[in-house]
């Protein structure tokens, strides 16, 4: 077992922050009106942490702050450490501020620790996120590990952790403090039992359990079925190009956000759905489908881009939510080893034109035929939403069935057929005569031939019972 | 670089060549038709730029042309045929029956012109589309707009064919490929080749499309006889179902009366 702990360390600012619009204004976060977390700007402008509110806006009447919110931190420990599932299958969450990793079957996969940790961390601050990291033997190792990385110490052995960073309660580390004791090798040096008896079982097993001597079962996490994410905005957009432009916009963030949990779960996303609130409640709901599943995030935005062009959004967009509403499982596409020069399947994926067609123009502009074996020429042909082949169901080419003995039907086709008057037509073909329906009562005879047009053009024309001439079709 | 190499060059055309349009490079795609291979450069359809086809009214022969060529593109498996705002329904039967693929075509409608150009333009680029037919609003189709979808059309490698009024002949077109088409004899196409590269103008060019799609007819007889002798056998039809006091019936309905009577009869 090697146990991988991620401490964020800013997550009570960073939850408020993560995939807003850049901004330079100076945050703080407040935890009993002290600021608990600043930004870089506030920071520069010489806030420390630990003062008071009244002391901050003194120094800075221009910041802006938010009460600490335990609650959407450990929603959001929870996001994260769900975006953490695909690198191992073993995720815990210890709070407030901690994720574990049992990473000693991924390492392989992951071609290796220094790897795997990369990933990690791009993976976090891709999501806005900062994170230290912590590998070690047992689970509480790694995280006193990562927690004590915070001071930008990098690879702090265990033995010089401080105690207030690692799992020992505030009480006990007081204690310890006025008995000179600050680091956890110092503690580990203590003969155990007589600390037991000072300390408490607590303490025991905390160092049992450290030390790799006692279990540290962990409660795993079950990723969630579904993909709902909401992102409430610090100040409000007012313009659509703010909300997708750079790779820091909100619906980057969410897309990013969703690519990951498709990743992480095989699945591939066949319709999503953005939601944009306003401050009155005022709701706009956009439905994106994809002809083939999707999961890259610039496919995503890029997609979503088209169809955000045509409707209105509300004036001061306050929140935006991103909904995955048909996920199917991921299906993988392979290239063929020897690429051959110029396009190839893998390079243009047939659905790619279908998604932007149905993004721009609306969703039924990309049609298919299909032949009916009917035998009123109505009623031969049906048109039907692009059916793209995918390897699941491989759509082999279907031999037509009434090959040949069609050869003397039309290649276009009036839809209803349009009167005509006789006189302008010069025969060459003919009768054919199409009878059917006379069992429901709506009998269909008519009699076919084909004539060449005065233009021209050469006709499939009938004439019906009542003697009455039309054009059916063209024989274009 | 030697003489004999530059001479080689695919770029350079030498009067020579006048009248053998071909050149190696300019792969295209077979016509189907070898009277017209020989006058097409690359022997065949532009695989890769636009042409144009001009004519006087849609139904002479337009698509039948095009079917040998576009049987041959609907065989590539990862490819669209994209056909945007055909003026009517392309009738699946026949279509199949000339033996194109109905899984490969794409119809796309969009509303408005702009969209229309949009779409073709990104039809055109994104190499997805072995082939590409469009009929767009003629009053709104500058010079700019062709000169931007040949030059994606040589990027996307699709065959693009856009179908226009006769007319448009005396517009300037920056398709490297026009053809006027008339209505000739039935089952046949006559041709003017107004601009091709490498070679002058072609006019009169018969092809016959009803032998090579296999469309061409089983009876050639009078027409008009047969017409007359058919209107002769339903009116008697009809005189005799008069006489039974049901003056509108048609002969077709009349048998089948009679066969419903025999199938009463033998019960």
């Amino acid at each position: 077992m090697l146990w991988m702990a991620l401490h964020f360390p800013r997550l009570s600012l960073e939850i408020f922050l993560a995939g807003q619009p850049k901004t330079s204004q100076a945050w703080v976060v407040l935890e009993n009106n002290r600021v608990l977390e600043q930004n870089l700007a506030a920071q520069n402008c010489g806030i420390r942490l630990g003062s008071t509110l009244a002391t901050a806006y003194s120094i800075h009447p221009q910041l802006q702050h938010r009460h600490r919110a335990i609650e959407s931190e450990l929603e959001q420990l929870n996001i994260l450490a769900e975006m953490l599932y695909r690198f191992s299958g073993q995720v815990s969450i210890q709070a407030p501020d901690c994720v574990l990793l049992e990473i000693g079957g991924s390492l392989k996969l992951f071609l290796g620790k220094p790897q795997l940790i990369h990933e990690a961390q791009t993976l976090c601050l891709s999501l806005g996120y900062t994170c230290s990291i912590g590998v070690a033997k047992t689970p509480w190792a790694a995280i006193a590990l990562a927690r004590s990385q915070e001071m930008t110490l990098n690879d702090v052995p265990l033995a010089r952790a401080g105690l207030e960073l690692t799992g020992v309660n505030a009480n006990t580390v007081e204690r310890f403090s006025n008995m000179g004791i600050y680091t956890l090798g110092a503690v580990l040096a203590l003969p155990r039992k007589a600390l037991g008896r000072r300390f408490g079982k607590s303490l025991q097993r905390y160092l049992a359990q450290l030390v790799g001597t006692q279990p540290d079962p962990r409660e795993i996490i079950t990723p969630k079925p579904n993909f709902v994410q909401c992102l409430h905005l610090l100040a409000p957009i007012t313009n659509k190009n703010v909300l997708y432009q750079h790779s820091h916009s909100p619906m980057c963030h969410l897309s990013q956000a969703l690519e990951h949990w498709l990743v992480t779960h095989q699945l591939g996303c066949h319709q999503l759905c953005w939601q944009f609130l306003s401050h009155n409640h005022e709701q706009v709901e956009i439905l994106v489908p994809f002809a083939t599943g999707r999961q890259n995030a610039a496919d995503i935005i890029r997609l979503s881009k088209l169809k955000l062009e045509q409707p209105a959004l509300p004036d001061e967009i306050m929140s935006i939510c991103l909904r995955a509403e048909h996920v199917q499982p991921w299906e993988g596409s392979s290239q063929s080893l020897f690429k051959l020069m110029g396009t190839s399947e893998a390079e243009h994926p047939l659905g790619d034109l279908i998604d932007e067609f149905n993004a721009r123009l609306g969703d039924q502009c990309c049609q298919n035929i299909q032949a009916l074996p009917q035998h009123i020429p109505e009623l031969t042909w049906r048109k039907q939403s692009v059916e793209i082949p995918t390897k699941n169901k491989a759509s082999a080419y279907v031999e037509p069935r009434y090959a040949k003995q069609l050869s003397m039907r039309p290649l276009w086709l009036f839809n209803p057929p349009r009167e005509i008057q006789k006189d302008e037509l010069e025969f060459l073909q003919g009768p054919e005569r199409i009878q059917s329906h006379w069992f429901n009562g709506s009998e269909i005879c008519r009699d076919y031939f084909i004539a060449q047009h005065q233009l021209g053009a050469q006709c499939w024309v009938f004439v019906d019972q009542k003697s009455r001439w039309y054009l059916h079709g063209y024989f274009g | 670089m030697n003489v004999q190499a530059l001479l080689q060059h695919p770029d350079l055309w030498r009067a020579g060549q006048i009248d053998r349009p071909s050149s190696p490079r300019l792969g295209g795609v077979k016509t189907g038709y070898t009277q017209l291979d020989a006058q097409l450069p690359g022997n065949g359809w532009p695989s890769a730029g636009l042409m144009e086809l001009l004519l006087a009214n849609a139904g002479i022969g337009e698509l039948r042309l095009l079917a040998p060529a576009l049987r041959q593109l609907s065989e590539d498996e990862n490819r669209w045929m994209a056909w945007i705002n055909p003026p009517f329904i392309p009738y699946a039967p026949a279509l199949e029956a000339l033996g194109i693929n109905l899984q490969k075509m794409l119809m796309i409608h969009p509303k408005t012109h702009k969209d229309t150009l949009w779409a073709l333009e990104r039809a055109v680029k994104s190499g997805s589309c072995s082939s590409l037919l469009a009929w767009v609003d003629e009053k709104k189709l500058t010079l700019k707009d062709t000169q931007r979808l040949q030059v994606a059309a040589k990027q996307g490698r699709t065959l693009t064919c856009l179908f226009r009024p006769q007319h448009a002949a005396e517009k300037a077109s920056m398709a490297p490929l026009r053809i006027a088409l008339h209505a000739g004899k039935p089952g046949i196409v006559q041709l003017d080749i107004l601009k091709r590269r490498g070679s002058w103008p072609l006019h009169n060019l018969q092809l016959s499309i009803a032998q090579v799609t296999g469309t061409q007819y089983q009876s050639q007889t009078d027409m008009a006889q047969q017409l007359a002798l058919w209107r002769l056998a339903k009116r008697e039809g009809t005189i005799s179902v008069r006489s039974c006091d049901e003056p509108e019936l048609t002969l077709e309905s009349n048998l089948q009366k009679t066969h419903s009577h025999a199938a009463l009869l033998t019960h």
